[in-house]
């Protein structure tokens, strides 16, 4: 990952010197950046999510309808997917192209990171395009009571780390309306072993990282929210039951008429989500929806389709 | 219905696993460094004491090797809790070595002394610092203090018996990667930091008599010499501090990389490697350039070592047909190589098992170093042949703890660093033994 690392730890670098050798400013631009350079791949994940939603009713009936014959189930998905311009895969790719430029930024940040003479020979070798940098080491990795290059010793930042890795996802995973649907429980368990995880991981880690991992998880939820996807009400959100019944053929794609938003109802028979979160590499892309409209919202109506 | 629709199985759920795990792999391979480091040693006349991970040992190197050319220790310890070493240990006039570890401690052993020679001292009970040690520490006999660089901030000085914290300057920014070194002519310690400062400390307060700002970090210990310290700095060259000015200058064509290597002093000339895997010979009054040597096919791997002068009968080596003296540089490429000492041009090289960052001495016939290998943790090479000449292999725990419950090793001879600090040595020794 040399050929992104190294480019990263010089842009690293300069963002430091021009913020007046504060690392973590740099730290915080450089992410904001990234979040900017990779937008376009994050919309269309939406897009192909919002897609996939669309079709997600449809799909669950030809399930239904071909349980048995999987030759004939393949088939009539792929059918499906033709008619409605859909490609099941489109939202794991922009993910896909999106994870080298995440190793490449968190390699740089452990190579600015420098605690040991092997790791200074190593940063030697990757500043030779830009010598002069060498005169900001050593760094300043000083920020509160942490030193950027070893771990926390408080359970601060492995806190922070997972409390905005859940609410990350929670917010980009709307509630399954049947919390019957096995996908919905391994959703569920998503929502808490990745945080968990990670902020397991986190221990480890130098602070620094730990503070990029933060900071990339607020900026992802700041995207989400311009792009009018974040649903607040999804943090307290349960499993409900659809308000109008779905016929054949009929989209459930729908359009609220309260806000600007788009909001997508979840047809009564949609899966959980495997909710889209740029900064969890692992998901795929179904996007969040505004959950089941409460009783007081505008009754949701239906599009019918040519 | 098949097993995978009845457990709710979809094809995104495999998407969603395989991304899982590959994420868990990505986020265990990029776990902290667990401090890893190469081979220090310090040389006590014919003895080498060698401190690498947990494990810190001594080699006579008059020792006939067996068949196999293998040398084994004499004594060796393991740290306590296993915990790694990084800097080359320090050595007191007594025969105790003193050495830093990464769990923020300072360690002595006593290989003469009583109890149990495989474990650490336990008169000795040194605070716990808050960073890991990484410079090596430098003893002071007549003062009875052992100076620790911190790896976060600033220099320590503990009692060399006890460990107690007699003095302490840590208004740095930074750590002290480099050992210290002791000017007995002008009483001063003198210390290269990474916060870009030299400075100049009284060695019994530890305070601070003043400081240069080399504009560069710092990562070596300087050679003193003629009134003038010569240090290496990481993106600055050479640097050339002058004691009496307290000015600085230095050294910095534009192809020079980082240096992380001692200088060595020969005749006025300074030589010494780069990161750009480069050796340099630069005269020392006038800091110009005498001339610069690579590796044969080089790979610009890191030079972290300080190089030797040996004098070689080499057929390329020789003036008039006489054994000339001739520069020896190891690098990260794993190989060692000789060049003539007036032009730079390649004499010979040879391949070791693993990369070589330790510094080179000169054994008789043999430039003795350290590798990254455990198989061939120190080594020496016969600087007229270029063939190997012995190996020692990183002692197991079992044999260290075998050799404690031998025979004492023999007292070694200890050379010091300096005429003056001998002197004072010499005066402790004797007083010591008179109060017996």
């Amino acid at each position: 990952m040399d050929f992104l690392t190294n480019p990263f730890i010089v842009i690293m670098l300069f963002l430091y010197r021009i913020f007046a050798n504060n690392y973590v400013l740099a730290l915080v631009v450089f992410t904001v950046l990234v979040k900017l350079v990779t937008y376009p791949l994050t919309a269309q994940q939406m897009k192909s999510s919002l897609k996939m939603q669309a079709v997600a009713p449809k799909l669950k009936k030809i399930q239904e309808k071909y349980k048995d014959d999987r030759e004939k189930l393949a088939q009539a998905q792929m059918a499906l997917y033709k008619a409605e311009g859909v490609n099941p895969m489109a939202g794991c790719f922009p993910l896909i192209i999106q994870m080298p430029v995440l190793f490449g930024l968190y390699g740089a940040i452990q190579h600015t990171l420098t605690t040991t003479q092997p790791a200074i020979i190593d940063l030697a070798g990757r500043l030779q395009v830009a010598p002069d940098l060498a005169q900001l080491f050593p760094l300043q990795n000083q920020f509160l009571w942490l030193n950027l290059g070893t771990p926390d010793p408080t359970p601060i930042l492995p806190i922070l780390v997972m409390a905005t890795t859940w609410l990350q996802t929670k917010l980009m995973t709307p509630p399954a309306t049947d919390p019957k649907d096995p996908s919905a429980a391994i959703s569920r368990n998503m929502l808490i072993m990745m945080p968990l995880m990670i902020g397991f991981f986190s221990v480890s880690f130098a602070s620094g990282l730990s503070i990029y991992w933060i900071i990339s998880n607020l900026a992802g939820i700041g995207q989400y929210a311009f792009m009018g996807r974040i649903n607040w009400r999804t943090l307290s959100a349960r499993p409900m039951a659809l308000a109008t019944p779905i016929e054949d053929d009929e989209p459930v794609v729908t359009k609220s008429k309260a806000s600007e938003q788009k909001r997508i109802a979840a047809p009564r028979t949609a899966s959980a989500n495997n909710g889209a979160n740029a900064n969890n590499i692992a998901l795929s892309a179904r996007t969040p929806g505004a959950g089941p409209a409460p009783k007081d919202r505008p009754r949701i109506t239906a599009r019918k389709r040519k | 219905m098949t097993v995978y629709a009845k457990i709710g199985f979809r094809p995104r759920h495999l998407w969603l696993g395989a991304a899982f795990l590959f994420l868990l792999a990505v986020l265990a391979a990029c776990s902290p460094i667990p401090g890893e480091g190469w081979a220090n040693y310090t040389v006590s006349g014919q003895y080498i004491y060698v401190s690498y991970k947990e494990t810190i040992f001594r080699v006579d190197l008059k020792t006939q090797p067996n068949p196999a050319s293998e040398i084994a220790p004499d004594w060796g310890a393991i740290t306590p809790n296993k915990t790694h070493i990084y800097a080359a240990p320090a050595l007191s006039a007594k025969g105790d070595l003193y050495v830093g570890a990464f769990d923020r401690k300072m360690w002595m052993f006593s290989p003469f002394g009583g109890g149990n020679r495989a474990e650490r001292n336990a008169g000795f009970d040194a605070p716990t610092e808050t960073d890991k040690f990484i410079g090596g520490a430098l003893v002071n006999d007549a003062l009875g203090l052992v100076y620790a660089p911190m790896g976060d901030k600033g220099l320590k000085a503990y009692d060399i018996t006890t460990g107690k914290l007699v003095a302490s300057y840590t208004d740095m920014k930074f750590g002290v990667w480099s050992t210290p070194v002791f000017d007995p002519a002008n009483n001063v310690l003198y210390v290269a930091a990474k916060d870009h400062s030299v400075y100049a400390l009284d060695p019994r307060s530890l305070a601070k008599l003043w400081s240069v700002d080399v504009e560069a970090s710092m990562t070596s210990m300087p050679l003193l010499a003629n009134d003038k310290l010569y240090v290496g700095t990481l993106g600055n060259g050479l640097a050339v501090v002058d004691l009496r000015s307290r000015s600085f200058e230095t050294f910095k064509p534009a192809e020079i990389g980082w240096i992380s290597a001692t200088p060595l002093l020969d005749e006025g000339i300074l030589y010494f490697g780069d990161l750009r895997g480069q050796i340099w010979a630069v005269e020392a009054a006038t800091l110009t350039r005498k001339w610069v040597a690579k590796e044969p096919e080089s790979k610009n791997l890191p030079i972290t070592g300080k190089v030797a002068i040996a004098v070689s009968n080499h057929p390329e080596a020789l003036v008039e047909n006489k054994p000339g003296r001739v520069v020896i540089a190891a690098s990260e490429s794993k190989q060692i190589h000789a060049y003539r000492i007036d032009t730079g041009a390649h004499v010979w090289g040879q391949q070791a098992e693993e990369k070589i960052n330790s510094d080179l001495f000169i054994f008789g016939d043999d430039v003795v170093f350290t590798t990254l290998s455990d198989n061939q943790l120190l080594t020496g090479y016969n600087v007229n042949t270029a063939q190997r000449s012995f190996t020692v292999k990183k002692p197991s725990e079992d044999f260290l703890k075998g050799l404690a419950n031998g025979a004492a090793p023999k007292q070694a001879e200890i050379v010091t660093a300096t005429p003056a600090m001998a002197e004072a040595t010499a005066e402790v020794t004797a007083a010591a033994t008179a109060s017996k």
